[in-house]
């Protein structure tokens, strides 16, 4: 999704590099995503302000809605770019794309949060349906807003049962045994029911010649 | 289920797997099947890619989380970083620190060393031994980085391999935010070979052709991508090395 990200990033107010003096920085922008990860093993700060500028949005909106808290979602945000920048060899090209990667990792961190006491009462005071408001970039591409569409469309032409499942497993965060008690379902169909659910998305984004992240 | 559950099994749970969904023991009983399996460590990237597009939305965080990132990129103090084909044969499974990173291409780099905490890590330790060593390595050819008015100075050794070594410098510490960066000077260009932090150590770096000096520039933390300032401290390679 380079290019329409990078788009996005440069109308954005993002990390301070972008001085306009700076032709590496110009060339940066062009790289790919993979290009910009060899650079950041090479200790190119430049290069890690370049993904973050693709990637923060998107990082800081899945920590957001998780976390239903912006000083807990702000912090996952740091650890994973400090992640990507101490550890930039556990990103593997070949695995999937960097978007993928660092929302997954966001992920599992926000995860690792939510499950602990804390944050869990914080956010039980909230309904867990509630849409999060935030302030989503609204200068998108159209082409983007198209895709984002149809994914919505795929999504919510899903059997109910497997998009709960996926919702409340992917931006609950709930465990898949807290799913089941949700849903009051075994929590083996809730797991097979996950699975399915992620299948046949792909399956259908593909049929619609769209590629996933 | 047990360690030995057969791949269906396994297969079964990795969509709660790719979602975080699963406790803690089938985790690892995944994570443990995933270490020998591709065709299962390829359905995982799978899912991890169709769930990276279920928010559509993006928020900005606010500034204040770049500045912070900013703070601390010199902070860690990651051990040197040599061979990347070595690490990225690693899965990203892999929670074990990555011991050795790579240094590929033009073999431009430096390894962030400074702290801002005093005590020693094992790396700066390791890297310390390292440059000692070199300095009595056969062909290592020693050079000196100084400021104009030759009372900072910069000892380098560079081995036979191109891997150098910041050896020792008596550079004030910086104050908060600032951090010493190191340039390297090839086709009359200034290309960074990285941050030093605010009180450099021993650091490592490697040179090659057509790199023919090194100089040393004080900047905002986190490094600049061309060099802001006139260069504190410089100075030519010694013919022949890299």
């Amino acid at each position: 999704m380079g290019d329409s990200d990078t788009q996005t990033a440069r109308r954005s107010a993002g990390p301070g590099f972008d001085d306009g003096r700076s032709p590496a920085l110009r060339a940066g922008e062009d790289l790919s995503d993979g290009a910009l990860v060899v650079a950041i093993g090479r200790w190119q700060p430049q290069a890690l302000a370049e993904v973050y500028r693709r990637h923060a949005g998107a990082v800081y909106a899945l920590a957001s809605r998780i976390l239903r808290d912006s000083t807990l979602a702000e912090e996952i945000v740091q650890e994973v770019f400090l992640r990507l920048w101490a550890r930039p060899e556990t990103f593997d090209p070949e695995r999937g794309k960097l978007r993928s990667f660092l929302l997954a990792q966001a992920h599992g961190r926000a995860v690792d949060v939510v499950r602990s006491d804390v944050s869990r009462r914080r956010r039980e005071e909230q309904s867990a349906s509630e849409p999060h408001p935030g302030n989503a970039d609204v200068g998108d591409q159209v082409w983007k807003e198209a895709v984002a569409g149809r994914i919505k469309t795929v999504m919510a032409a899903l059997p109910e049962k497997q998009r709960k499942a996926l919702e409340l497993a992917y931006f609950g965060g709930y465990t898949c045994r807290e799913v089941a008690i949700a849903l009051g379902e075994p929590e083996g169909t809730v797991k097979s029911r996950i699975r399915a659910g992620l299948r046949r998305m792909r399956a259908e984004l593909n049929s619609a010649g769209i590629e996933p992240s | 289920m047990t360690a030995m559950s057969a791949h269906e099994d396994i297969q079964e749970l990795l969509g709660a797997y790719a979602l975080d969904a699963l406790d803690v023991p089938e985790r690892a009983e995944v994570e443990e099947h995933l270490k020998h399996c591709a065709e299962c460590r390829r359905e995982v990237d799978e899912h991890r890619d169709i769930a990276a597009t279920f928010l559509e939305e993006t928020i900005e965080p606010p500034p204040e989380a770049w500045e912070h990132i900013v703070e601390r990129l010199d902070q860690p103090a990651p051990p040197p970083r040599e061979d990347r084909r070595a690490v990225s044969l690693r899965t990203a499974l892999s929670l074990a620190a990555a011991a050795m990173i790579v240094i590929a291409g033009l073999g431009i780099a430096v390894v962030a060393l400074a702290r801002r905490t005093p005590a020693p890590s094992t790396s700066q330790a390791a890297l310390q031994r390292a440059a000692q060593t070199a300095l009595t390595a056969p062909g290592a050819k020693r050079t000196t980085l100084r400021s104009a008015d030759g009372r900072l100075s910069i000892e380098v050794v560079i081995l036979p391999s191109g891997r150098g070594y910041l050896v020792s410098n008596n550079l004030p510490a910086l104050p908060n935010g600032q951090t010493y960066q190191l340039w390297a000077e090839a086709n009359n260009q200034l290309v960074s070979f990285g941050v030093l932090g605010e009180t450099p150590g021993v650091s490592s770096f490697r040179v090659e052709p057509p790199v023919v000096a090194l100089a040393v520039t004080d900047e905002r933390a986190g490094g600049v991508p061309t060099p802001t300032r006139a260069p504190l401290l410089s100075g030519s390679l010694p013919p022949g090395s890299g």
